[in-house]
């Protein structure tokens, strides 16, 4: 493990490698971030002495960390933070299983692939959020719903790419691990299972990432907490900079997510060739 | 332990995706192998050996008579008959040793016999230092290697092998024909050997047996009787070479087959 990151470096020898400050070796995107960010808030700087924009309709950084911070001081941050991710968390744990469970089946019985492959192709193309004002009306606007919103959008990503995944293994494997006395059984976790993980991770990824986007929507329509709760509810008070402090965190959280999971998918799956 | 193979009127018929007809790639093929026989199966690219060695090692379907291997009928695949692919067909998601070691799992052998087990074919084709590795980090003949390791760790009455050495270049080659031959001396067992070079056939086989183009027909069958090691270069070698590639060029011509499909 210690010769990893020599293999990496070689391998990918023309990676820029970023500025080193004081030895702490920065990331060249991490570079282009700050660098947006300082631009911003110098300009919002510049916009104080010379008023060329409305400051109040495009808050600079530091306004919006001023404004999450003054969430934080009132104690409604971690009401909102939590409610929003543990929607994404519930709603998540529910599609994954779900979603593989029914590709597996799907793709191993020919009459569950008869009886709801069409269903699903058919609802599939509908954009999850049309359908959230019929979800509240069917199931109310407490939590419920939002589970089910988010188990929803995120179903069809992970199936689809699970189905594909498991039509796509190598039927020689499949041929190798019969002949080398494996039962059904053992054939779906020894192959098929493994051989289908890495894409079941990167749909998680992706079904995660729209569990984010939509969550805001429902929680727009039908929450009392939530980040996307107190977008719409600060948009009432004209607080454009808590609003803006929301959505920053929304996508902080999206980057963490995804970053979690691609830290994991890298562990996982070492055997890959890249 | 190790077992006789019956083939009796074997015929195999693909059905034609949509409106293209039938193709019958196996028409009553009937071929007798005894215990402990290295038998190579040589015949032109396209002529149904892979056809055959999938039937025997229960993959695919026969349309028409039977195969038995000991006596009993082949339903499906089994550990009894082992197999080796020429795309090595190595789990890539486990090291060397998980690979070998999955087999004797699925066996239910005891944790102790695994790993002794496991060692002791690592150390018969010289991976055990490479045993940690995974497939994608070897060579091509050390993923070869791996996958006959793996298979013969199983310790199968019958090996079944379709171009195990097709994919590698001619020094790795001779090198695995050799090694090969070596752990077949040392635990003798049914081999089947599917292969369309002549060369290789007459360096491993008891016996080649020549199939045609026209639906896998068996046009010779022909017994190696030089005794092994066999010297790649001495006269009898090359006569028996030059024996076999007279059959082979036989298969290659007639051929009502090609011309019907
Ligand atoms: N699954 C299949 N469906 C249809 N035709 C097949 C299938 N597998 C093999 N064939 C045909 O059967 C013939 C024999 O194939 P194969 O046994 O792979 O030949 P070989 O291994 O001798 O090169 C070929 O003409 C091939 O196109
Ligand atoms: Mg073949």
């Amino acid at each position: 493990m210690a010769s990893n990151s020599d293999i990496s470096d070689i391998e990918r020898p023309l990676v820029p490698r970023g500025p080193r400050l004081r030895g702490l070796r920065v990331p060249p995107k991490a570079v282009t971030l700050i660098t947006v960010i300082a631009a911003w808030q110098a300009l919002a700087i510049l916009n104080d002495f010379w008023q060329f924009y409305n400051a109040t309709l495009v808050p600079s950084p530091g306004g919006i960390v001023r404004a999450t911070i003054e969430l934080w001081r009132e104690g409604t941050l971690w009401t909102h933070l939590s409610a929003s991710c543990l929607r994404v968390l519930r709603g998540m744990g529910l599609a994954i299983p779900m979603a593989v469970a029914m590709a597996y089946l799907v793709a191993t019985w020919k009459w569950a692939e008869i009886v709801f492959d069409p269903v699903i192709e058919f609802i599939r193309p509908v954009p999850s959020l049309a359908l959230l004002p019929i979800f509240i009306v069917w199931f109310g606007i407490g939590e419920l719903t939002k589970t089910i919103f988010i188990t929803y959008s995120a179903f069809f990503i992970i199936f689809v790419a699970t189905l594909e995944a498991i039509r796509d293994v190598d039927p020689v494997l499949k041929r190798a691990a019969g002949s080398m006395g494996m039962s059904p059984r053992q054939m779906a976790y020894h192959v098929t299972f493994k051989s289908v993980l890495p894409q079941i991770m990167v749909s998680i990824r992706l079904a995660l990432a729209t569990s984010w986007f939509v969550i805001v929507g429902a929680e727009f329509l039908a929450a009392n907490e939530g980040l996307g709760y107190l977008i719409n509810f600060s948009r009432v008070w004209f607080k454009i900079d808590t609003m803006m402090a929301a959505a920053a965190l929304i996508g902080v959280l999206g980057l963490a997510s995804n970053y979690l999971l691609l830290a994991l998918e890298r562990r996982l799956f070492a055997w890959r060739e890249r | 332990m190790t077992a006789q193979i019956s083939i009796q009127g074997l015929t195999k018929t693909f059905p034609g995706r949509n409106e293209s007809a039938d193709f019958t790639a196996l028409s009553d093929i009937s071929l007798e192998i005894p215990a402990n026989e290295f038998v190579c199966l040589l015949g032109p690219s396209g002529c149904g050996k892979s056809t055959l060695l999938g039937l025997v090692a229960g993959h695919e379907k026969s349309s028409a008579g039977g195969i038995t291997v000991a006596g009993t009928p082949v339903t499906g695949p089994a550990a009894e008959r082992g197999m080796v692919f020429q795309q090595y067909a190595l789990f890539p998601w486990y090291t060397v040793e998980q690979n070998v070691r999955l087999g004797l799992r699925i066996k239910r052998l005891s944790s102790s016999e695994q790993a002794e087990q496991t060692e002791r074919m690592l150390r018969a084709v010289s991976l055990w230092d490479h045993r940690d590795k995974f497939p994608r980090e070897l060579s091509g003949g050390m993923k070869q290697r791996a996958a006959i390791a793996r298979t013969l760790a199983i310790d199968p009455d019958v090996l079944l092998m379709d171009e195990p050495f097709g994919a590698l270049d001619e020094q790795t080659r001779n090198r695995l024909q050799d090694e090969l031959l070596a752990i077949w001396q040392g635990s003798r067992r049914t081999v089947v050997f599917v292969t369309h070079s002549v060369q290789e056939a007459v360096t491993l086989a008891d016996r080649v047996v020549v199939m045609g183009r026209d639906k896998g027909r068996i046009v010779a069958d022909l017994r190696i009787s030089l005794k092994r090691p066999r010297d790649r270069m001495s006269v009898e070698f090359v006569e028996a070479e030059r024996e076999v590639s007279a059959c082979l060029a036989r298969a290659e011509a007639s051929d009502p087959a090609d011309r019907a499909a």
